[in-house]
């Protein structure tokens, strides 16, 4: 029981500390991008969680969906799970820890910056990242526009 | 009841002793093969079962061997980033896949094991490596469950424990220990924690790891050293636990408990190789066991079915000698063996039957013996009274043949008078003979003859057939004959006689016979014949030449047939030689054997080649011999009545033999010629003969000298060189005096006048005083003319 009541400690500590860096990234234009020829023009919130927590693991005609995650010191990485999940990094890495001890689950792909992302999104079918530059032409579908 | 049976009761009336029986056997055979169906089937079920759980375990070991690689590979792969992803376990998804029910596990397992190599391409990062083949270790657990649902290994209610232990605890204890050794290692803070958290499911797991422990103990007592892994390893984790307590606050411990976990990890993986063998020994016993108890069964059936076939071939041999006893008794009863019994040495209903029979023969033979007393009885009295009969009959066939034989000698008796009233001596002259004869074809004829001499020297001849035979027609012969006797002795002409006689006949005929007759007067001196006939065969005429002819005859009736009738006469002459033959129809109607008739032209043959000369009795002789050998010996069919007048062909009779009289001794044998002076030496041979008898020499001398002077001078006229025949015989009674000579026909007794005593002896005409001499002292003096001359009988008798 002291095991679990470790887990529950370290959870608290992350909420704790999403309201503080929310404020700090509130200005980034973030964008959930796709390749281009997955079947769905826009996707919610809801659904874009369970894209990136891989609870949902395929797109409507039955393609795999291969989420592109950034590293994890990444700010924009923490800014879009904060807008789009509601999650802060420290629950994420505990819901990550939790699927990978138990199997039930790997963690998505991580790229580098927003820009290794945007190339991956563009070249992988079935791809969805999100990115937070400017430049996004339209070799990709945006899907989500948080703000 | 009757109702209820009536069905087996017809099938039973139709089938022999074997085949009921083998019905029955068949029956039984058929309801124990029903009722260990069951027993087998589920024997069989359960080896199968059993089987399968054996092969589940042989799955679970590879599945048990990958998971263990799989474990250490996780523990190299984060590690050693470089270290390549695993090779799918062939031998493993070979064995699974052949079971369609396995597929979502096995789909499962290789997603995750694509999966290791794609997260492998792109990351490096010990956490994904650690994920990625966690997933697949968790699909590899995935797939055990499955493998040991589809084997039905959780279901063994006697297994069902150590299933629980082999294929789910134990595994999750294993994968559990490698994870926190793997944890352990990576060292994240994240997951530490959830190292810790692990042990609840070490905790957890403890009840049902002592609980498969002791069934499998309990199932297979020899695995007794799985309670030391067991101890052991409990042992181990309870360590383990303390040491993740006390990590909680001394993150030093973290390491002792990655010790503890690999030391653990590696006593699960011994208890988990123990309990394998175990189940797997347990299962082997338990098939081993189940098969044999499908050959006991196998066998107790088996026995069963021989038991019941020899209770059953006992039973029909024993039934069957019985019947065969009943059988071979019946059969041998039936064939006349009455003294046979049937015994049956055994208990059952046959017994009775076979009583009874025995009864029924014993009564069938008693009464049997009865009835042939009482036959022999019968027998003996039907015999007694065959004798008796047999006696009276040969007494009444004696009386019967008596009086057959009485009326046989009437018969012949009568045969003899009729044959005695027919004359038996016939005329045989010098110039002329008759002869005759009748043989009846019965005891008695209705044939008869006659032939007598008439007062006027002439002769009568008759032949007349009585229709008819036996002898009613004997009698008709009789008085027939009597009636023409009587008037034909007088000399009247034929066809008066004959009117005369059927007037007569026809008076007394009660029979309505008739009589067909010839009647004839033949005058020897001219041979002129005078006849008349009544329905008669025509006489037939010979001539000296052989020719023959039939005398002219009216068509007159019968005698006897209607009164008042006339008859015609006839005259016919027989010149020198000829011979005239008188005849009934007993020979021209004799039959031959071949049913011939003798007929007119066969008689008319043999009358043409006869030969008079031989006399008429050889031809009467003659004749009856020829019918006798046309006849053959057949039975006659009529009388047979023949005769036969001859007229001589008139030469001299010196050697003609004279008749002689039954009794008569001839004394004297003299031929003299016709001249006086040969007198007196007859006259010395007469006295010489009769010396005895001086007076009837002396009389003898005197008639002879009369006679023989008047034949000399009167008879012969002369004719010296004449011979004149005198015979001498004596009888008891009478001397006869016989003179024969060839002169023409003269009688001196009826044309010599009564002499005229009163004339002078000159004047007395010439030998008419000597014939009266003569008459005077013979007592009897006749002449005759027979043909061929004259003959003069006297007689003289002895006792005066």
């Amino acid at each position: 029981m002291k095991t679990w009541n470790d887990f529950g400690l370290l959870s608290l500590v992350s909420v704790l500390s999403f309201g503080v860096f929310h404020a700090a990234v509130a200005e980034d234009p973030l964008r959930v991008i796709a390749h281009p020829a997955v079947p769905v023009e826009r996707v919610d919130a809801a659904q874009a969680t369970q894209i990136f927590l891989k609870q949902l693991r395929t797109w409507s005609d039955g393609t795999t969906i291969e989420p592109i995650d950034l590293k994890e010191d990444s700010p924009v990485r923490d800014e879009f799970y904060r807008q789009v999940t509601g999650r802060e990094p420290a629950q994420l890495r505990a819901y990550w820890a939790r699927q990978t001890f138990t199997g039930m689950g790997v963690p998505p792909r991580r790229a580098a910056d927003d820009a290794e992302a945007a190339q991956l999104v563009k070249k992988m079918p079935g791809a969805i990242g999100y990115t937070a530059t400017e430049q996004v032409d339209g070799s990709v579908k945006i899907v989500l526009e948080p703000r | 009841m009757q109702t209820l049976f009536a069905p087996t009761v017809w099938l039973s009336g139709r089938l022999t002793f074997s085949r009921k029986y083998l019905l029955i056997g068949v029956v039984v055979l058929l309801a124990l093969i029903a009722l260990s169906q069951p027993v087998l089937q589920h024997a069989d079920a359960t080896i199968r079962r059993a089987e399968l759980e054996r092969a589940g375990l042989r799955a679970f070991v590879i599945q048990a061997d990958t998971l263990m690689v799989l474990i250490e590979q996780r523990h190299v792969a984060i590690q050693d980033a470089t270290q390549p992803p695993p090779a799918a376990e062939q031998q493993l998804l070979a064995a699974a896949q052949r079971h369609p029910e396995l597929a979502d596990a096995v789909t499962r397992l290789q997603t995750s094991w694509d999966a290791v190599r794609t997260t492998d391409e792109y990351s490096r990062d010990p956490q994904h490596r650690f994920a990625t083949r966690t997933a697949t270790i968790n699909a590899l657990l995935s797939l055990m469950q499955a493998s040991a649902r589809l084997h039905r290994l959780n279901v063994d209610s006697a297994l069902d424990a150590a299933c629980d232990l082999l294929t789910v605890r134990l595994p999750l204890v294993l994968e559990t220990l490698g994870k926190q050794r793997d944890v352990l290692t990576l060292d994240l803070v994240e997951l530490a924690s959830y190292a810790l958290g692990a042990q609840v499911v070490l905790a957890e797991a403890v009840p049902s790891l002592k609980t498969g422990v002791a069934q499998l103990i309990e199932r297979r007592p020899t695995a007794a050293n799985l309670q030391h892994a067991l101890t052991v390893l409990l042992t181990g984790i309870q360590r383990q636990q303390d040491t993740a307590d006390r990590a909680l606050d001394d993150r030093t411990a973290l390491a002792d408990l990655s010790t503890l976990s690999r030391a653990n990890l590696a006593q699960a993986r011994l208890l988990l190789d123990q309990a394998v063998t175990a189940a797997d020994a347990y299962l082997v016993a338990h098939i081993e066991r189940l098969q044999h108890t499908q050959w006991s069964i196998a066998a107790i059936l088996i026995g069963t079915v021989i038991a019941i076939a020899y209770l059953f071939a006992g039973i029909y041999l024993s039934t069957l000698r019985s019947l065969k006893n009943l059988s071979q008794g019946t059969a041998a009863f039936c064939s006349g063996r009455l003294d046979t019994r049937i015994t049956i040495d055994t208990r059952d209903e046959l017994v009775l039957v076979a009583r009874n029979f025995n009864t029924v023969a014993t009564e069938f033979q008693r009464l049997l013996e009865v009835i042939r007393e009482q036959n022999a009885s019968r027998q003996r009295e039907l015999e007694t009274l065959v004798h008796i009969r047999t006696a009276e009959l040969a007494k009444s066939n004696a009386q019967l043949r008596a009086a057959g034989q009485r009326v046989q000698e009437e018969l012949m008796l009568a045969r003899s008078m009729q044959a005695a009233i027919l004359p038996q001596d016939f005329p045989n002259e010098v110039t002329w003979a008759i002869h005759a004869a009748m043989y009846p074809a019965r005891e008695l004829g209705g044939d008869f003859y006659d032939c007598f001499a008439l007062a006027d020297g002439r002769y009568g001849i008759l032949i007349a057939d009585v229709s008819g035979k036996g002898v009613g027609a004997a009698f008709f012969m009789a008085v027939s004959r009597t009636v023409l006797l009587d008037l034909a002795i007088n000399g009247g002409p034929p066809s008066e006689i004959l009117a005369h006689a059927n007037d007569l006949l026809c008076e007394r005929n009660p029979m309505q016979l008739f009589v067909t007759a010839c009647y004839g007067i033949y005058d020897p001196r001219n041979g002129q014949l005078l006849y008349a006939n009544a329905g008669h065969h025509p006489p037939l005429l010979r001539q000296a030449s052989g020719s023959i002819t039939a005398l002219d005859c009216a068509q007159d009736v019968a005698l006897g047939v209607m009164d008042g009738l006339t008859y015609t006469d006839y005259t016919a002459t027989l010149a020198l030689g000829a011979t005239l033959l008188l005849y009934t129809d007993g020979v021209t109607e004799a039959l031959s054997p071949r049913g011939q008739e003798y007929g007119d032209d066969r008689l008319h043959a043999w009358l043409k080649a006869a030969v008079p000369a031989d006399g008429a009795e050889a031809l009467v002789n003659a004749l009856v011999a020829d019918v006798a050998s046309f006849v053959a010996g057949a039975e006659a069919s009529d009388d047979l009545t023949c005769l036969v007048l001859c007229r001589k062909s008139g030469e001299l009779c010196v050697d003609t033999p004279l008749p002689l009289l039954d009794n008569m001794t001839v004394l004297l044998e003299h031929h003299l010629h016709a001249r006086l002076g040969d007198i007196p030496p007859l006259a010395e041979r007469v006295e010489t003969a009769l010396a005895e008898r001086p007076d009837l020499a002396l009389a003898a001398n005197l008639c002879l000298e009369e006679l023989i002077v008047n034949t000399v001078q009167h008879g012969l006229n002369g004719e010296s060189d004449r011979l004149i025949h005198v015979r001498l015989s004596l009888s008891d009674e009478w001397l006869q005096i016989i003179i024969k000579d060839d002169a023409p026909p003269f009688d001196p007794f009826t044309e010599a006048p009564v002499p005229n005593i009163e004339l002078g002896l000159d004047e007395r005409p010439i030998g008419g005083l000597g014939v009266h001499l003569v008459k005077s002292i013979m007592d009897e003096a006749r002449a005759y003319y027979d043909g061929s001359g004259n003959l003069i009988v006297l007689l003289k008798t002895l006792h005066h």
